[in-house]
C-alpha cells in the first residue's frame, strides 16, 4: 500500500517533467506518451531501489532520455516505411510552445544530433549545471560543455538566419502592402 | 560585459523561456496507474498458473531407456550364443582329436603286438 502510494505521488509530480522530455526529444506526442508511461512503468519495477526524491527525479531523467533516444532510434531504422514517413509528416506539426520563436526553437532543435538535443534540454528544460548533466549522463563534464556549446552556437545561428529570412519576408510584403495602398489612393 | 556576450545571454534567457515544461496530457497518470496495474495481474497470473506437466519429454526419455536397453540385451545375447557356440566347437573338435588319438593308440598297439616296428 505504502508503495503503491509512493508511486501515484512520483507519477503525480514527475509527469510532466517525464513527457516534456519525450515530446522535446522525439518531437511526436503520440510517441512522448508512450515513452511516458513505459519510463514510469520501470519506474514501478525498480521502485524497491529508490532511495529518495532526488534519487527518483533524476533517475527518470535519465530513463526518459535513454528511452526516448531510443524510440528515435527504432524509428530512423524503419524510416523506409512510408507510414513512418506520414506519421513524422505529421508530428512535424505539432508545437510545445505558443510563440513563433517557441515553435520555431522546437523545429530547430529536431535538426540537432539527438545527444545535443539531449544535453540542451537538460540545461534549458531541466535547468541542470553541465556537471550535473555530465554525471547523469555518465560523460566527462569537458564533453558535456562542449555539446552545450556547439548545440547553442548552432541553434543561435540558425535562429538568426530564419529572424533574418523572416524580417526581409516581412518587410517585402510590408513594402507591396505600402505599395499596393499608395497605388489605390 | 561586451554586445555579444550580452546577446548570448539574452538568448539563453529566452531558450529557459522556450523550454519550460509542457503540461502531461489529461489522463496520462491514469492511464499509467491502469498500465500498471494490468502488468502486475499478467505477472500475478504467470505465477498463479499451475505449471503444466509436459509429457511428452519423461515419455521420450523411457522409450529410449527402453530400446536402448532391448538392443543392448539383444546384443549381449547375440554375444553369449557365440560364445556358447564357440565352446561346443572346441568340445567337439577336442573330442574328435581324443577319438583319433585313442584310433592312433590302438593301431600302434595292435602293430606293436604283431612286432613290426612302428614306421
Amino acid at each position: 500500500m505504502q508503495a503503491e502510494l509512493k508511486f501515484e505521488q512520483l507519477v503525480d509530480e514527475h509527469q510532466s517533467m517525464v513527457f516534456s522530455i519525450a515530446l522535446r526529444m522525439t518531437g511526436d506526442r503520440g510517441l512522448a506518451e508512450e515513452i511516458a508511461q513505459d519510463v514510469f512503468l520501470e519506474l514501478a519495477r525498480h521502485l524497491n531501489k529508490i532511495v529518495d526524491a532526488d534519487h527518483a527525479r533524476n533517475w527518470l531523467r535519465r530513463v526518459a532520455v535513454s528511452r526516448a533516444t531510443d524510440a528515435l532510434r527504432r524509428r530512423r531504422t524503419r524510416a523506409t516505411d512510408r507510414w513512418v514517413e506520414l506519421e513524422e509528416k505529421h508530428a512535424v506539426e505539432f508545437a510545445v510552445g505558443d510563440s513563433p520563436l517557441g515553435r520555431r526553437v522546437e523545429e530547430l532543435l529536431k535538426q540537432l544530433p539527438e545527444q545535443q538535443r539531449s544535453v540542451l534540454i537538460l540545461r534549458y528544460q531541466e535547468e541542470l549545471s553541465a556537471e550535473e548533466i555530465a554525471t547523469m549522463l555518465g560523460m566527462p563534464v569537458a564533453t558535456i560543455k562542449s555539446q552545450l556549446h556547439r548545440g547553442l552556437k548552432l541553434l543561435r545561428s540558425k535562429a538568426q538566419a530564419e529572424l533574418k529570412e523572416f524580417v526581409r519576408g516581412g518587410e517585402s510584403f510590408h513594402s507591396v502592402e505600402l505599395n499596393t495602398a499608395g497605388s489605390t489612393e | 560585459m561586451n554586445e555579444i556576450e550580452q546577446s548570448e545571454v539574452e538568448f539563453e534567457q529566452e531558450l529557459r523561456g522556450v523550454f519550460a515544461r509542457v503540461d502531461a496530457p489529461r489522463g496520462l497518470k491514469e492511464r499509467i496507474l491502469a498500465a500498471r496495474e494490468s502488468s502486475a495481474q499478467k505477472v500475478l497470473a504467470i505465477e498463479m498458473k499451475p505449471r503444466r506437466v509436459h509429457w511428452h519429454l519423461p515419455a521420450r526419455i523411457a522409450a529410449t531407456v527402453l530400446l536402448t536397453a532391448g538392443v543392448s540385451g539383444a546384443l549381449v545375447e547375440h554375444h553369449y550364443d557365440e560364445q556358447r557356440k564357440a565352446e561346443k566347437a572346441r568340445e567337439q573338435l577336442y573330442l574328435a582329436l581324443q577319438i583319433t588319438h585313442h584310433a592312433f593308440q590302438h593301431v600302434q598297439d595292435r602293430l606293436a603286438e604283431k612286432g613290426q616296428p612302428h614306421e
